[in-house]
């Protein structure tokens, strides 16, 4: 198991009962480098294909607007919270879902410690 | 074990969605004038439906029109076999937008009253997003946007050449989210927040999944429960005022 999986899991295991699953997606093919999931009705791999395209488009709109580059973008949805950020410099983005039971700010401190992790060990 | 009502009290809609929140696996039969539905629920969703010689979502789409009539549900019955595979919620937007269509076609036919009307309610949209910007911390601006892309009331400066691409782009957005949650298959979206080194811009979707509010904050001033909860407020407050 590589040093990017084992801190996916780590991260995975950090948030406990909440956790539903996380990719790491390329910006450039949409394809996930790694991930973790214990939910086998979630679909995160064609997801994350979807995901990296509202990242995309949220980029996009926003810097057309003024409003600035995007940090990350949350889905609240019947079932779950999912948080997608940019890592790094943007040529990777991070898509993590909880339950609708999580705490949103102590998963994103918590997003925000790792992402620092995770740009340190992808590929540039 | 079985459940007997009428339509008048409620409605079919809500039998679904009662139904498939409880998770039942059970027969619905309706009557409307002379006409008998059957639908079948198991685990959460529709999986059958008959009408005559009709099946599948055709059935829903037709029965969400029935405002009167009788219904007949027992518990525990499986269906024949899968007729529907649209989730729940997806089969009641579909009815809700074939419904919109069908209204708006009718409206269509000219008439002073309703001009009168449809305008009273945009002033109503317009004064109710002034309204809200009062109550959020670090309001920048707001927007009331239906799911096709058109900007129903705006309380952006910019030109209306402006505000349309924005209205256009973030429905865009929103579609993408919905399609990418429905793929993860974890439920209707009710909120969209995307923060920036700028802004908080945070899409609510209404109850009727038929439009959406934007609103963007200031990223040093605003607060974000603020802003969830006012858009909260204000989406039940759109629904109701755009019914009317």
């Amino acid at each position: 198991m590589n040093k990017l999986d084992q801190l996916i899991l780590k991260f995975g295991s950090e948030l406990g009962a909440d956790f539903i699953s996380t990719d790491v997606v390329g910006m450039e093919d949409g394809l996930s480098i790694s991930g973790s999931s214990i939910d086998p009705n979630f679909n995160t791999l064609d997801a994350s294909a979807r995901f990296s395209k509202v990242m995309e488009l949220a980029a996009r709109v926003c810097s057309k607007v003024g409003m600035g580059k995007v940090e990350d973008n949350l889905t609240t949805s019947e079932k779950a919270y999912i948080i997608a950020r940019f890592i790094g410099d943007g040529s990777y983005y991070w898509v993590v879902a909880v339950t609708r039971n999580a705490t949103l700010g102590s998963v994103r401190m918590l997003m925000n410690e790792y992402a620092v992790q995770l740009a340190s060990i992808l590929p540039h | 074990m079985g459940m007997q009502g009428n339509l008048l009290d409620m409605a079919i809609a809500d039998l679904i969605q009662h139904n498939c929140q409880d998770r039942k696996t059970a027969q619905l039969k309706i009557e409307h004038s002379g006409r008998q539905a059957i639908l079948y629920f198991e685990e959460g969703n529709i999986s059958h439906a008959i009408l005559g010689n009709q099946m599948g979502e055709d059935v829903i789409y037709e029965i969400l029109k029935w405002e009167e009539g009788t219904f007949d549900l027992e518990t525990g019955i499986k269906p024949p076999r899968t007729s529907i595979t649209r989730s729940w919620p997806g089969l009641l937007m579909e009815g809700a937008r074939r419904l919109d269509e069908a209204e708006h076609a009718a409206s269509l036919i000219p008439s002073k009253q309703n001009d009168h009307e449809e305008a009273h309610t945009m002033v109503n949209l317009n004064d109710m997003l002034k309204e809200m910007s009062g109550e959020v911390t670090g309001y920048i601006s707001a927007s009331l946007v239906g799911v096709d892309g058109l900007i129903l009331a705006s309380d952006i400066s910019n030109s209306a050449e402006d505000q349309e691409a924005f209205g256009a782009q973030m429905t865009t957005l929103l579609k993408l989210v919905n399609a990418s949650v429905e793929k993860l298959g974890a439920g209707i979206v009710e909120d969209n927040l995307t923060t920036t080194e700028n802004a908080y811009l945070l899409m609510r979707l209404l109850p009727d999944k038929q439009y959406f509010l934007i609103l963007t904050v200031n990223r040093k001033t605003g607060n974000l429960g603020n802003m969830r909860l006012i858009t909260k407020i204000y989406s039940e407050r759109f629904s109701k005022a755009m019914t009317l």
